[in-house]
């Protein structure tokens, strides 16, 4: 296989200082490595804390990590200097959270869209820019006489259109959308994530799905790779993983998740414990403090990652063991 | 206080059986440059001693103003139109002000969406708790710092009589909005409204918090009105639910019943719009509902709804949208 | 018969005049006629022949107020009137020179140094803070001391200090949206850091930093008029409201209109630039609010 993104080691770690003073170290992103094959939508699980969005901003470069390495059509991207940077950015866009500050809210839609063409040279004139930010409008869903709006004239689910549309200006190959759906109302949401599923289509875009929300990744992701404190602990298809989950954490999440189709109304939690606070990078499985299946061994060696089908991963030492759901 | 006068300080009428809260007609209007608009338009439900009620839409919908129009705590220059909202046996929007805060602190508890910034940043967990609770349930100091240490450890909060001399930001987002439980429980209430509990925590995190809502209503028998967006908190927490959509209330009735049999067409289409666990290996699309959320400046006669109803036609727009008097309600008569 | 779901909006709405509609904006309209109005008069005083401010008649030295002479004449006859209207040129031309000089300098080594960080920005927020230390009028005087008396030294000192307060709201500004998302946008679609700064950062920016300017421009007068005062501003007999003040002091007890009438239309002015201020405050805060 040739992997459009490969991903190896990567680190990331953060100073941080206490309430008295004290210097610490949080390591965000520890040791993260993963492919991702050509026009396969990759999701990307975790809560907060789990270092997603880290290791995202380092993909793109608005982070330095600490070590670590990742290629994109092989060409590095850490090592990439200006020039070079600029061609894997014009091929791998990021689309943001928050429709709210994701868009300057001094520039027309039209702007922001053309904009991006622009400046690398994609368009040259007035006609050609009106005749791409019309395209790019219509293919995401809106209205191309919408170019003149600006950001607070639309809904969240509009401006998140508008995000959308002004990453695919520059004709990427790779698209991250990072939480794009978490702000949005339920119905508009099932609505940009038809969008991203006819536009993967459309243009045969690879994509890296980074969600909380598990459904999320259900309805869209081919593969997803399950993130906690810093680490990849499952990663493996979409159905293996939601079928069969091997690392408790990941059923401890599925199991966590509320399902509207069937209500369970329970005293009892699923999950035990609170996330860890994030420190040094120690020795072990960084689970073991809310895992109902830690021992002894959990606590002095890192869970090895353990193959169960073909691309099934899970680091866990105990990871054949995993109870089905409902046992 | 309630923009039309009332006789003050008596009871609407005398408490049916078993309701703890009857809300009827309630009615806000906020002026803005557009016109006047109505985020709460005639919302009628009552909450049964004992259970919990969520009540569900999306923005605009008009779920967090009904819960601050309840307490009359709705912000100028919005106010409240019309409307009785009894409970137990009094309407509480035409109280003294006097009486409304006295039962708001202590027999109607509140929790909001995010515990930090409901909590007092520069006060301990056990100096805020101890001092509500001497305010409200009248204890003397050291019994209400006990009760505090028991409140903390009602709610799962390990090591709770240490935990009293934390500060709020010493807490994690989970934590924090146990210590907002443990408030809101202080003085015993009977009614504990909650908006957007758990939207602001990770998934497992809101499990466990609402487990623990839900372990606190079976022992105290408190009943509980759950504002959410997301269904599926509804779903976990609730044994009613009320779905809302531009201001109206659209469709009301058991969570089991109103989730699997949906009546108004704007929650069979919400419903078919939310993606599920089972992973999507057909690659099929989701359900939409065409258009966008209405304006609520901009809203005409009739169902809110119609324009983007699968099911509209011409006699929509002249709706008089009103629940109908089955005990699974719902606001359409032609679906 | 049902009501309609929403209240009709209210007829008045459509017959009120635009300067009326409401409270902000008459503070526009009644700010931006004084502060206009006067200046405009000012600028084109000489081509409306109302007299010579520097013209001496000693036959009509300290006269009160009269129709000949609206606002008196000073002690060497000159008509006050006609000096205020010149000396308007002067205090305003400055005011709005100097605080405009300030806010582009302040913006832009603000904006420089919060997008940049590192040493610069050490370098440049450290002589905000000295700069911010100490008392403005003490720093103009020194200025002015050095560069000696006369209009130029008053232009420079204002300038010298007055950039800083810009640096700071600038450099604030910067530090947050820094992280703003769309800004983070313009970074992962490679653009240059010119094109962030120049277009994506600074409009955002101009907000905090106008509605200081407004008020600066009224410091910045008040400077230029207590300096004219203590006489290291404007020299005589150029006229300017300061040292009208100034010349009117010994007969303050007997021709009260030289050094009053001054006074009160620096008040006027300033009270012009404040409700200026003051729709643009309004408007700044309803922007953000909408922007939800």
């Amino acid at each position: 296989m040739d992997p459009l993104l490969e991903v190896n080691g990567i680190v990331k770690a953060f100073e941080t200082r206490g309430e008295r003073g004290q210097r610490g170290r949080v390591v965000a992103v520890d040791g993260v490595s993963f492919d991702v094959e050509r026009r396969e939508i990759l999701g990307l699980v975790g809560e907060s804390g789990s270092g997603k969005t880290t290791l995202v901003r380092c993909l793109v470069r608005l982070v330095e990590p600490d070590a670590g390495s990742a290629t994109f059509d092989h060409m590095s991207i850490f090592d990439a200097r200006a020039a070079e940077l600029r061609r894997i950015r014009q091929r791998m866009q990021l689309i943001y959270q928050d429709p709210y500050s994701s868009l300057n809210p001094t520039l027309s839609v039209g702007e922001t869209i053309a904009e991006p063409a622009r400046v690398h040279g994609l368009v040259r004139g007035r006609e050609q820019e009106r005749a791409l930010v019309g395209d790019l409008l219509t293919s995401v869903g809106l209205n191309p006489a919408d170019a003149t709006r600006r950001p607070r004239e639309l809904s969240g689910g509009q401006r998140q259109r508008v995000a959308i549309a002004r990453g695919l200006a520059l004709e990427p190959e790779l698209l991250i959308a990072d939480e794009a759906v978490s702000a949005l109302d339920v119905s508009v949401q099932a609505q940009i994530l038809n969008l991203f599923a006819d536009l993967a289509e459309k243009r045969q875009l690879t994509m890296i799905l980074v969600s909380h929300q598990l459904a999320v990744i259900a309805q869209l992701a081919h593969r997803v790779a399950i993130m906690y404190l810093g680490r990849i602990v499952e990663i493996g298809s979409t159905v293996d993983v939601f079928k069969r989950p091997r690392h408790p954490y990941t059923a401890m999440l599925l199991a966590a998740h509320p399902d509207v189709a069937n209500p369970r109304r329970s005293r009892t939690p699923v999950a035990q414990g609170e996330l860890a606070e994030m420190g040094e990078a120690g020795v072990g499985c960084r689970f073991r403090d809310r895992c109902p299946m830690a021992q002894a061994l959990c606590a002095e060696v890192d869970p090895p990652p353990v193959t169960l089908q073909d691309g099934h991963l899970a680091w866990c030492h105990f990871g054949a063991d995993v109870p089905e759901a409902g046992e | 206080m309630i923009a039309h006068g009332g006789p003050a300080g008596q009871p609407a009428e005398k408490a049916r059986d078993g309701v703890l809260v009857d809300v009827r007609n309630l009615t806000v209007t906020f002026p803005t440059p557009g016109g006047t608009i109505r985020p709460v338009a005639k919302v009628s439900f009552t909450v049964t001693h004992g259970r919990t009620l969520g009540i569900v839409g999306e923005s605009g919908s008009g779920k967090s103003m009904t819960l601050r129009a309840m307490l009359d705590l709705v912000p100028p220059p919005g106010r409240i139109e019309e409307g009785q909202v009894v409970f137990d046996g009094r309407d509480l929007l035409r109280l003294p002000e006097k009486d409304r805060r006295s039962i708001r602190g202590r027999e109607i508890g509140i929790i909001f969406q995010d515990p930090m910034a409901s909590l007092n940043p520069v006060l301990t967990v056990g100096d805020q708790l101890s001092e509500l609770l001497r305010a409200k349930a009248g204890l003397g100091r050291r019994a209400a710092w006990a009760r505090a240490g028991e409140l903390l450890d009602r709610v799962g909060i390990r090591a709770a009589n240490s935990r009293l001399r934390s500060y709020p930001h010493q807490f994690s987002g989970g934590m924090a909005q146990r210590v907002m439980i443990a408030m809101a429980l202080g003085a015993g209430p009977r009614l504990l409204l909650a908006d957007e509990p758990t939207t602001a925590l990770d998934v497992s995190v809101q499990d466990q918090v609402l487990a623990l809502l839900e372990d606190l209503r079976i022992e105290t028998t408190m009943s509980m009105i759950i504002v959410s967006h997301d269904i599926g908190v509804i779903a976990r927490a609730c044994d009613d639910v009320a779905v809302m959509y531009a201001g109206m209330l659209l469709e009301r009735g058991a969570v089991a019943e109103v989730l699997r049999r949906p009546r108004h067409p704007y929650t069979k289409m919400l419903l078919s719009t939310v993606p599920t666990l089972e992973p999507n290996v057909d690659r099929r699309r989701l359900e939409t509902i065409v258009g966008q959320l209405p304006d609520l400046a901009t809203l005409t006669h009739g169902c809110p709804f119609a324009p983007r109803c699968a099911f509209a036609r011409a006699e929509c727009a002249a709706l008089d949208v009103s629940l109908d008097t089955e005990p699974h309600a719902s606001a359409c008569p032609y679906v | 018969m049902k009501a309609p779901a929403v209240a009709q909006p209210g007829r008045l709405g459509r017959s009120i005049p635009w300067a009326w509609r409401d409270g902000a904006r008459l503070s526009l309209v009644i700010g931006l006629t004084i502060v206009l109005g006067m200046y405009v008069v000012g600028l084109v005083a000489p081509l409306l022949g109302i007299g010579d401010p520097l013209k001496l008649d000693y036959d009509a030295a300290l006269l009160a107020p009269s129709v000949a002479h609206p606002f008196g004449t000073d002690n060497l006859g000159r008509d006050m009137l006609v000096r205020v209207v010149y000396g308007t040129r002067v205090d305003l031309t400055l005011g709005f020179v100097t605080a405009t000089c300030s806010m582009l300098l302040g913006m832009a080594l603000g904006v420089y140094a919060g997008y940049f960080g590192g040493i610069r920005e050490s370098l440049i927020m450290r002589t905000v803070d000295a700069v911010l230390s100490l008392p403005f009028l003490v720093l103009v005087l020194a200025i002015v001391a050095a560069v000696g008396p006369g209009l130029v030294g008053v232009y420079v000192a204002i300038i010298a200090v007055s950039w800083a307060i810009y640096a700071r709201i600038s450099y604030a500004q910067m530090l947050v949206l820094r992280e703003k998302q769309f800004i983070l946008a313009a970074r992962t679609l490679a653009f240059g850091d010119a094109r962030i700064v120049f277009k994506h950062a600074l409009p955002n920016i101009f907000g905090p930093n106008i509605a200081w300017l407004i008020s600066d421009i009224i410091a910045n007068i008040l400077g230029l008029a207590i300096l004219s005062y203590l006489g290291v501003g404007i020299q005589p007999p150029d006229p300017e409201w300061g040292a009208l003040i100034a010349d009117g002091q010994t007969y303050l007890r007997t021709a009260w209109w030289i050094s009053t009438i001054p006074g009160l239309v620096l008040v006027v002015v300033g009270i012009g630039f404040l409700l200026i201020g003051d729709w643009f405050t309004t408007r700044l805060a309803g922007n953000a609010v909408a922007r939800r």
